[in-house]
């Protein structure tokens, strides 16, 4: 779904918003009324791709590509960068396996993960594997990926991207995954990159803003506060589990975050990246979070030009 | 198949449905798996014909078998397209430092097998 915003001012932009979800702009007048957020959240995603170095070095690809396309480097994520075409999947680059076409906030979690090769990891929903594939990366194709969602038509593309990357060290499971509080203190990273509704994707697609709604937020919350419990459960003491959401209500991130910090011993640790942000939201809707949310990264699109995103990496106490 | 040092890739290789081979390393944790493994290649009457994954696997192993492509090639051949080359059996097929799977060669033609959905549409 295409909407026409070029040449509107932000105002404009957002009475077009309007127009399409009124209760989206009602709800996000309390988020940012900004113009600049209503400025970004019209313009189209920048493409950015990640260089798999299962295949292949950095530099290799990016002789390679730069033949063809100008390349800017990603400052959080070393193997990243934004390319200036509109696609990059029918390159013979992508088709061998030795780019990953992501989106460049979504390349945070996996860099804030910090795995090493041997490690035992749990990515709970994990589909279509951009952050799974970007994890077997640094982890040089060693130790073990459950590789788990709930959908089974999300895990044929999980598994197709899985092949195309050359990952050998991924399990794929089919699980709700609330699964996997059974696995307690088993994993030594967990990433929980939770279903939520989708605000950060509007940029690639209007059909997110039209689909949004209040309700769904709510349902969504519920879930994630689950999902993150579970997530923490099945962390080894001394583990890192980092949540990301490509949504920017408080109600699926420093809410999620507050619920899993009232009631365990989980600490939050800062994002030490390159990475322009806002801050996080302490009080929303009567509702006062625990002062440590204030280390999550919460990036709205004008910030970096990308995606909304939010990313929190979780410490359990040793 | 069970484990097998191949080429010191330090891999467990199983043989399921279709003779197709798969790639993987153990896991220690017992969980309920859909799916595990990377397609390595077809086991076939005179060898095995390596998928493009398990080309990059082997590729910077071998010593033998492997025939560089040109720009122009590589083309041809990540378009689906058959090469002439006077060669005969299993060969990889590399374009720089990259590997384009496995072709089976008569003398004349290296036959193609590079999936549709792998496949390049116009320009490299």
């Amino acid at each position: 779904m295409k909407m026409i915003t070029e040449g509107l001012t932000p105002k404009e932009i957002k009475e077009e918003f309007r127009r399409i979800n009124p209760k989206f702009v009602e709800r996000y007048e309390r988020i940012d009324d900004s113009d600049e957020f209503y400025e970004f959240m019209a313009k189209p995603l920048r493409t950015s791709i990640r260089v798999n170095t299962l295949k292949a070095s950095v530099e290799e690809v990016v002789k390679s590509l730069g033949e063809r396309f100008e390349l800017e480097p990603i400052p959080w994520c070393e193997e990243g960068f934004f390319v200036n075409a509109e696609k990059v999947g029918g390159t013979i680059e992508h088709q061998l396996g030795l780019i990953f076409s992501q989106e460049a906030s979504a390349m945070i979690p996996a860099v804030a993960l910090e795995v090493k090769p041997g490690m035992i990891v749990l990515d709970i929903a994990a589909a279509p594997g951009g952050k799974t594939t970007q994890i077997a990366q640094y982890m040089q194709n060693d130790g073990c990926i459950i590789a788990n969602d709930v959908k089974v038509d999300r895990l044929n593309i999980l598994i197709s991207n899985l092949q195309r990357c050359g990952v050998t060290i991924a399990r794929v499971t089919m699980k709700d995954g609330r699964f996997f509080k059974r696995f307690r203190d088993t994993f030594d990273r967990v990433l929980l990159d939770a279903p939520c509704s989708n605000v950060g994707m509007i940029r690639k697609n209007f059909k997110y803003l039209k689909m949004w709604r209040l309700r769904e937020v709510e349902s969504l919350s519920r879930l994630q506060k689950e999902l993150i419990m579970a997530g923490y459960t099945a962390l080894k003491p001394g583990g890192i589990l980092v949540y990301s959401t490509c949504t920017l209500d408080p109600l699926e991130n420093e809410e999620v975050v507050d619920h899993l910090l009232s009631n365990t011993d989980a600490e939050v640790l800062e994002i030490d990246l390159p990475v322009v942000r806002h801050e996080p939201v302490l009080e929303f809707e009567g509702r006062r979070y625990c002062e440590e949310v204030r280390r999550c990264l919460r990036i709205h699109p004008q910030d970096n030009d990308t995606e909304g995103f939010f990313v929190a990496k979780i410490l359990k106490p040793a | 198949m069970g484990r097998e040092e191949f080429l010191g890739l330090n891999l467990e290789f199983e043989e399921r449905g279709k003779r197709r081979v798969y790639a993987f390393k153990k896991c220690p944790l017992e969980v309920p798996t859909y799916h595990y493994g990377l397609y390595f290649g077809t086991l076939e009457e005179s060898g095995i014909r390596l998928s493009i994954e398990g080309s990059f696997l082997v590729g910077k192993l071998a010593k033998r078998n492997v025939v560089e492509l040109d720009d122009e090639m590589a083309k041809r051949w990540m378009s689906g397209g058959d090469l002439e080359l006077p060669v005969r059996g299993y060969v990889i097929l590399k374009w720089r430092n990259f590997f384009l799977g496995c072709g089976k060669g008569n003398g004349k033609v290296v036959k193609n097998y590079v999936p549709k959905e792998r496949r390049i549409r116009g320009d490299l």
